[in-house]
């Protein structure tokens, strides 16, 4: 019994904790690692609230896909970012 | 000027942070006093729960008791696939080849035949344990994802063939609906006796929808316009 309402509790605060440095984080790759990351806590909160669909639903959706989602769009804003600093930069060279 | 707007910066930081502390202590007011919840459904669900021709109480309720929700939201997805779509259309196709020693590839080649048997165990098993259509369409949507890194185009979503494939979860609701309602069993009322049979029919079709929908977001934003 005891043992049980400490992994809730560590569930608790793990997720309190992963999704508060999300928002502090400065890097966005940190923090689509850090989205993952929540997901994946969060499924295990779904397995101790005995919900097993939702778990293996958020763990592949919540977490998979949208992280992979995530991902492509940082790709497309981080190679949009260096074309307009690139093109910046020519502007200035000229 | 400097020190003026620092110090209204600090004021407005002050107010913002009083304000969070305010709702965030009202909102937990508001959750402690709620009653423990028990609205007496998980009774009525486990009471009837042999007349809906499936035992997990997740899948009854969602393609039996709640059918009429599921059904929307198979159109939802449809709507989503339909806003998505031009996004994906006229992409130029990338001629590039990965190395045969490519990472990507080697896992590709362990994890897609694996899923795709883990998506169809998931499916056949969400009658009974939990599993289900989503959970399912999920994998295969994460199959074509790895195939999609791995440079290799499985669905051409400019093709009426990909369009019939994403709306084919609601027209098999659609028939099924259709059918039932003709042989003068209600709307959305599945017969006790093939329920299981057309709960499986349905969940079928709706695993390749809704992982064709998913996939479809990926592809929208890995590879469509920007």
């Amino acid at each position: 019994m005891a043992i049980d309402l400490w992994i809730d509790v560590i569930l608790c605060l793990s997720v309190l904790f992963v999704a508060s440095s999300i928002f502090l984080v400065k890097n966005t790759f940190s923090a689509i690692v850090l989205f993952i990351c929540l997901g994946l806590v969060v499924m295990f909160c779904w397995i101790r609230l005995n919900a097993i669909d939702v778990a293996i639903a958020e763990a592949a959706i919540g977490s998979g896909l949208t992280g992979a989602m995530l991902i492509a769009a940082w790709r497309k804003l981080a190679f949009n970012e260096s074309g307009n600093q690139s093109d910046e930069q020519k502007e200035k060279s000229e | 000027m400097k020190t003026s707007s620092l110090i209204s910066q600090r004021t407005m930081a002050a107010v913002i942070i009083s304000l969070v502390c305010v709702i965030a202590a009202l909102l937990l007011i508001a959750f402690i006093q709620q009653p423990v919840h028990d609205n007496g459904l998980r009774e009525v669900v486990f009471a009837n729960l042999d007349k809906t021709g499936v035992s997990n109480p997740v899948t009854a309720v969602l393609l039996n008791y709640r059918a009429f929700d599921t059904y929307l939201e198979f159109a939802v997805f449809l709507c989503v696939a339909v806003a998505v779509l031009p996004y994906v259309l006229d992409v130029p196709i990338q001629k590039q080849q990965l190395s045969a020693e490519s990472q990507v590839l080697a896992i590709a080649k362990i994890f897609v035949p694996l899923s795709i048997l883990m998506a169809g165990y998931l499916l056949w098993i969400g009658s009974t344990q939990p599993g289900g259509a989503f959970q399912a369409a999920s994998l295969l949507a994460g199959c074509l994802v790895l195939l999609s890194l791995a440079n290799v185009r499985i669905i051409d979503f400019s093709t009426a063939r990909s369009r019939f494939l994403l709306s084919v979860g609601l027209l098999a609701f659609m028939v099924v609906n259709i059918v039932v309602f003709s042989q003068n069993f209600g709307f959305i009322a599945l017969p006790q006796n093939i329920a299981g049979s057309l709960i499986l029919f349905i969940e079928f079709f709706a695993t390749f929808a809704v992982s064709a929908t998913l996939f479809l977001c990926f592809e929208s934003i890995h590879k469509g316009h920007l």
